[in-house]
């Protein structure tokens, strides 16, 4: 008996045993960061100099700044174009690889749409500056050969633009093999069936293939949201945010503001909306996504 | 039997028209391949041109003879070598820690029973939306309390935990029979020789294709290293190349190009012998990085 | 300083600079012996303490292709101590505020560095946050040997020094190691082939254009990157009209006067006609220029690096910068070596400042190229520095008699963001030269 109890007892913490580093690390690096940043953004700070409570001045600054309007605003366009690119033309390209064509044709569209994302933003910024020079940048040279605007990082027109369409260089590969994952994941059966019903071509597309695959979709939304919400390297390397803050994007701003202005509190509550943000839009996604999103 | 044949000349017809514009998909396709890689092509071209021939204008895309030398002197000059090793130290440990920090909670989480277990998992999953900007500044400022600036621990530490890795693996780990672990339990098996003997190599699969995906999002991570990493030769290799650029350009560029490369080219030849395993682990998971 | 690789010093203030008045007086040596006699009286026995077992831990700005130069200087301070243990560490950085920058993230993350290398652009910023301390008693201990250094230094360094570094009556910054003025590198070859004689020291934008115009023509050549690069790309056409960014305090902003929109609209000019590579995008300018696909670029001393690399020394000439009407203009900025407050190693850290300031260091850094022009008279008029490099090296020290100082607000790295932005707006022609100036303006004024 006495034996049998201990082993309960013993069985009792196991579970906390499996758990404990993990819960050791979230408070670390989660909990107690994400509430020093709910701290943080009551005071005015320089790392050097006394902090000061400051209460919820720094919220105030925040919504007469019009640096940091123009940021939102650029990070939402980004955001809403990332998403619409990314899922319009991976769905294609998903939908066009997904036919029954030479195998290693699909490999070389695979290597080739895939490749990039593998890329570190660092280098892929590199070529992408290097390459948009006005002067001796080869894609700057073709894109003026065919009509398209030249020098376009340094037009505050078209540099958001520009980063936009990079980026989806960058990260179309991600959204394609997803949502070809999920295409692929849809039984034969189901569209052989169709087919027989003489369903072809845009019907089985909008009738079969879309609604099975939303999850897919589904889930490229989301993390499309996620990362190009909180874009940050393309700017930071190649335009700095500018010309005349066309590209700052609203962690570029809290980077600049936390460690370059060395305005901590501010920064800290530029990091809460950001927080807040991808907080509210995530859960929307998911709320919405009962409507829409096929479940299996 | 008369239904049957007008189906089958029907889809003849279907299928000789559907050839054809299966073909120009093709073809569209491929010129859009060709433009999507022709950057990166460039960049490498560029890079073993000779003075002469580089950045000419028009562009002169095939180099007439092969100049190696600026690899050689990028080699010599820039501690890529360093920062390869940085690289790799920091992406194995952290997802070594991930993967062994996030098996064990999920274990917890898909086969134990004790109080507040879905709570706490509903908890730890939040931290999904707690993005890396939000904790960027306390843990700087509680960083150089304990005194890991400039300091790799700072890296791989925070990286260690990820709820979308303890999430991806309880749903695995739900997934394997739950009668595997009744009959060793009946054979006296605690819980942690099942989930050692059991549960992890049976999980094999998961556990590549998480690791892979936490390895490349390391490796590739820009934004945390470039605060916390200002050390040359501490730097991973994304921060150190981007600290060679600056604006308008009293930097060597060819020396930069030619340090790209060597990131670009090993890397290509690793993608084209595991393409298949990478794509699927990015596909399962779907982790962007 | 902007650039990548310039490298300067820092200045200093009261007791040093009564002595710079005496000097200028001309009192020159007598006025050395005296102080030294005084210094002597005062300090008796308060020379350098047990050195052995300290360790001084120096961040520079510099690449890892500039690193042999930087290597050099070191090996000449282990080798004069032994004794000290000696770390360095280099911080590649795009520009001198962006190097500021790094260093403050670095100091607020906590790392202990005994001596900076800091250049004007951050030294205000760094006095600010009360992070390097007064060496105004180290002086005092060794007012000989800084003395010596002091009569070598440029009277206008000296001045430069005392007037822009933190006004509350402490020296925390000696101009010491090196500085940068601008200058135009010319391309012999390139003029030769347009046919052209080459220019003359008093070259005015409008001989500067011409020639520009007979080089595209004639060769197809760029004449000159017309970039948004504060110091090396906007300083030195808003300085050869005599206007500049600010006034000399640095306290009003004069970005919108007749002569500075002047100097934008000749820069714009300057790409309307094609003489500039298009703005807005990244190119090698030392790879163009002696490739000979460039006539001229702006530089201090640290081209020098790529020209000696590509072997090219030949191929170039210095002169002054193409000015408009009289004023003959360029921007200077410099260096310094200031010690952390929080060093617990001040008497070694001392001798390396010590070493870094007078000829022994400076001597050395010349010789291997360096990224900047000495501040010690004796060195830059020396084969050390002069040998190897272009010929007309030696206009980069002279034209401190009318440089002016980079202007480097406290907030000087987000002046310098500002101003380089609407710059680059300006040259690429997606504004107008004078609404842009006023713009420029206007966000600087907002910012002082």
């Amino acid at each position: 008996m006495p034996l049998r109890k201990a082993k309960q007892k013993q069985e009792r913490f196991t579970p906390f045993l499996f758990l404990s580093p993990a819960i050791l690390f979230f408070c670390c690096f989660i909990l107690f960061p994400l509430i020093g940043a709910f701290g943080y953004s009551l005071i005015t700070w320089d790392f050097f100099t006394q902090p000061k409570f400051v209460g919820l001045d720094n919220y105030g600054k925040l919504f007469k700044d019009p640096i940091a309007l123009e940021a939102v605003k650029n990070t939402f366009i980004f955001t809403i174009a990332s998403i619409v690119t990314h899922v319009g033309l991976g769905l294609i390209l998903a939908v066009a690889v997904n036919r029954r064509i030479p195998k290693f044709f699909a490999y070389i569209i695979r290597t080739v749409f895939f490749f990039p994302f593998l890329l570190s933003w660092s280098a892929t910024s590199i070529i992408w500056s290097f390459g948009l020079d006005p002067t001796f940048g080869v894609i700057d040279f073709y894109a003026g050969k065919v009509g398209f605007p030249q020098a376009t990082l340094i037009s505050s027109t078209w540099a958001l633009p520009t980063l936009i369409m990079i980026d989806l260089w960058k990260t179309l590969g991600f959204a394609f093999i997803v949502i070809l994952a999920g295409i692929q994941a849809i039984p034969s059966e189901i569209s052989e069936a169709a087919r027989v019903d003489g369903a072809s071509g845009l019907r089985l597309f909008w009738n079969i293939t879309f609604p099975l695959c939303t999850p897919a979709i589904f889930f490229v939304s989301v993390t499309a949201f996620i990362g190009a919400f909180q874009i940050f390297e393309p700017m930071y390397i190649m335009t700095r945010g500018g010309p005349d803050n066309a590209t700052l994007s609203i962690v570029q701003y809290l980077h600049m503001s936390a460690f370059r202005n060395f305005d901590i509190g501010y920064g800290a509550v530029i990091s809460v909306a950001i927080f807040i943000v991808v907080l509210i839009v995530t859960l929307t996604q998911f709320k919405f996504a009962k409507r829409w999103v096929h479940e299996g | 039997m008369s239904q049957s044949i007008t189906v089958n000349a029907k889809k003849a017809k279907r299928n000789f028209k559907s050839e054809i514009s299966d073909q120009v998909a093709n073809l569209v396709i491929l010129i859009f391949a060709v433009l999507w890689i022709l950057p990166i092509v460039w960049l490498l071209l560029t890079s073993i041109s000779s003075r002469e021939e580089r950045f000419a204008i028009p562009p002169k895309w095939l180099p007439s003879k092969l100049d190696f030398s600026s690899y050689t002197r990028a080699w010599e000059v820039f501690p890529i070598a360093e920062q390869y090793l940085n690289s790799l130290k920091v992406a194995l440990i952290s997802t070594l820690g991930a993967l062994i920090i996030s098996s064990l909670a999920a274990y917890a989480f898909a086969r134990l029973e004790f109080f507040g277990r879905d709570t706490l998992f509903m908890i730890l999953l939040a931290g999904l939306m707690v993005p890396p900007q939000l904790t960027v500044i306390p843990s700087f400022v509680a960083f150089r309390k304990i005194g890991i600036i400039d300091n790799h621990a700072a890296l791989f530490l925070p990286a260690m935990i990820t709820p979308l890795g303890i999430f991806l693996l309880r749903q695995f780990f739900r997934s394997i029979p739950k009668e595997l672990d009744e009959s060793a339990k009946i054979d006296g098996a605690g819980a942690f020789r099942i989930f050692f003997r059991i549960i992890l190599p049976l999980s094999k699969p998961a556990l590549a294709a998480l690791g892979v995906v936490l390895f490349i999002a390391s490796w590739n991570e820009f934004f945390w290293p470039n605060i916390f990493i200002s050390t040359a030769s501490k730097m991973t290799l994304p921060v150190g190349i981007a600290s060679l650029v600056g604006p308008g350009g009293n930097t060597n560029v060819i020396l930069i190009f030619a340090s790209v490369g060597m990131q670009i080219v090993p890397l290509f030849l690793i993608f084209l012998f595991t393409q298949k395993f990478l794509i699927q682990s990015i596909a399962t998971t779907g982790i962007r990085g | 300083m902007t650039d990548k690789n310039v490298t300067e010093t820092l200045p200093e203030k009261s007791v040093f600079s009564r002595r710079t008045v005496l000097k200028s007086a001309g009192i020159g040596a007598a006025g050395i012996t005296t102080a030294a006699a005084l210094a002597a009286c005062s300090k008796k026995d308060d020379g350098p303490k047990d050195l052995d077992a300290a360790t001084v831990s120096f961040v520079f700005n510099g690449s890892a292709d500039q690193a042999k130069s930087w290597d050099a200087l070191f090996a000449g301070f282990k080798e004069k101590y032994p004794q000290i243990d000696f770390t360095a560490q280099a911080i590649p950085s795009a520009s001198w505020a962006e190097y500021a920058d790094t260093v403050a993230v670095q100091l607020a993350g906590g790392a202990k560095y005994d001596v900076l290398n800091l250049a004007t652009e951050g030294a205000l910023l760094f006095a600010d946050k009360g992070v390097v301390l007064a060496l105004d008693d180290l002086i005092a201990r060794d007012q000989e040997e800084m003395d010596i250094a002091l009569a070598d230094t440029h009277p206008r360094l000296v001045e430069f020094g005392k007037k822009y570094g933190p006004q509350d009556g402490k020296t925390y910054y000696i101009p010491s190691g090196g500085m940068n003025c601008m200058a135009a590198w010319v391309n012999k070859d390139v003029f030769a082939k347009a046919g052209l004689e080459l220019p003359t020291d008093d070259w005015t934008w409008d001989d500067f254009l011409a020639a520009g115009r007979t080089i595209k023509k004639k060769t197809g050549a760029f004449m000159f990157p017309v970039t948004a690069e504060y110091f090396v790309g906007i300083m030195p056409w808003l300085t050869t009209n005599g206007a500049s960014t600010m006034n000399e305090d640095w306290t009003v902003a004069t970005c919108d006067t007749p002569q500075a929109i002047e100097a934008a609209e000749f820069a714009r000019q300057l790409v309307v006609e094609k003489l500039s590579p298009a703005p807005g995008g990244t190119f090698d300018r030392f790879e163009l220029g002696i490739k000979g696909d460039l006539a001229v670029f702006g530089g201090g001393r640290w081209p020098v690096l790529a020209v000696r690399a590509a072997n090219a020394v030949d191929k170039y000439e210095i002169f002054d910068f193409p000015h408009k009407g009289a004023n003959r203009g360029s921007p200077v900025g410099w260096a310094a070596f200031p010690i952390m407050k929080s060093s617990p190693n001040v008497d070694a850290a001392w001798e390396f400042v010590k070493y870094l300031s007078t000829s022994s260091g400076a001597t050395v850094f010349a010789t291997s190229g360096g990224t900047a022009s000495p501040c010690l008279k004796s060195v830059a008029e020396s084969q050390d520095y002069l040998a190897d490099s272009p010929v007309g090296t030696e206009k980069l020290y002279k034209a401190l008699d009318y440089a002016t100082a980079i202007p480097s607000p406290t907030k000087g790295n987000l002046t310098q963001r500002t101003i380089e932005d609407i710059w680059g707006q300006i040259i690429a022609g997606n504004i107008k030269p004078d609404a842009g100036m006023k713009k420029m303006q206007e966000e600087v004024t907002k910012l002082l």
